[in-house]
């Protein structure tokens, strides 16, 4: 189990590397979908801008690869900013490296959601992912009435072999905590 | 309904050989805005039980909601006791080569080509 208390209201859950800042970022974005809503379909729109942009950052023969790995990896994370009780601003950043891609995804999440949330989070790094989704999908079949497929990130970990780690801040001045969201996505 | 059509995808049932197309781009948001082509689907395994064909090749982009649906899917063909079931994919599309071999881990007797 790879969770860590740093202190002072930190922790750290999976692979989170802290030299990647936001200020360190090549890209980075910032959102307010609690004064101006985001909607489902500029999630597609966002992934695909990302996609874009960073696909040519690579060589020609990967570009296709790329533009669908990056822009599947990024409209999973805002689905789940915009299906997930967040409160506050988004930023998301992207750093490209010669052998992988660094995305960090910040966001402000309810104090009360955070056990649950971090819970999940560690079941999931827990166990090999593969296992993971195929009895993720089981449990949905068997669950008629579920309407979530909690497929997003599993299925990134699992098919696309990309790496995630989550740091949880404590904010003191609001009842709410900072989720700071790292994947890295490996170049082929 | 043997067709859905949006600016970004396409579903069609082509009676004639019995297979369903999937062509463009979906990323619906959870299994509610999937539920048209949920029924879709059902409604021609529910007429033709004795083969199950779908044809993935144009579908650029599945987010992991509609993966789900697939997968789910697949599940059902295996309660059934529907073992017959063809899905043609295309190699060039990135998530069909990803994802689209777990359909077989669900129901191994699944024929899944994979076409250039």
């Amino acid at each position: 189990m790879n969770k860590t208390n740093q202190g002072g209201g930190t922790v750290i859950i999976g692979e989170y590397q802290k030299q990647y800042t936001l200020d360190s970022s090549h890209v980075r974005l910032q959102f307010f979908p609690h004064l101006y809503t985001m909607n489902w379909d500029q999630c597609s729109i966002l992934a695909d801008y990302f996609a874009s942009y960073f696909a040519i950052c690579f060589p020609e023969k990967q570009h296709k690869q790329l533009l669908s790995t990056i822009s599947y990896l990024v409209n999973e994370l805002f689905e789940n900013v915009l299906k997930f009780n967040v409160c506050g601003e988004v930023n998301v950043a992207v750093t490209a490296k010669p052998q992988e891609l660094i995305f960090l995804l910040t966001n402000q999440l309810e104090q009360s959601k955070v056990e649950n949330f971090s819970s999940l989070l560690q079941n999931l790094i827990s166990q090999d992912p593969l296992e993971l989704m195929m009895e993720k999908v089981e449990e949905n079949f068997a669950d008629e009435a579920s309407t979530a497929s909690g497929l997003g990130l599993l299925s990134l970990m699992a098919d696309y072999g990309a790496t995630f780690g989550w740091q949880f801040v404590d904010n003191n001045i609001a009842d709410t905590v900072t989720v700071k969201t790292m994947a890295r996505l490996p170049i082929e | 309904m043997e067709a859905i059509k949006t600016d970004d995808y396409h579903i069609w049932y082509d009676q004639d050989n019995n297979i369903v197309y999937f062509e463009g781009s979906l990323r619906l948001n959870g299994v509610g805005e999937y539920a048209p082509i949920i029924s879709l689907v059902d409604a021609v395994v529910d007429k033709h039980p004795e083969q199950v064909s779908w044809d993935l090749r144009k579908l650029e982009f599945l987010n992991s909601s509609g993966i789900n649906v697939l997968y789910k899917f697949v599940l059902s063909m295996r309660k059934k006791g529907r073992n017959a079931m063809k899905v043609v994919g295309s190699n060039t599309v990135p998530w069909q080569q990803k994802s689209l071999a777990n359909m077989k881990k669900f129901l191994p007797s699944i024929e899944l080509e994979m076409l250039d």
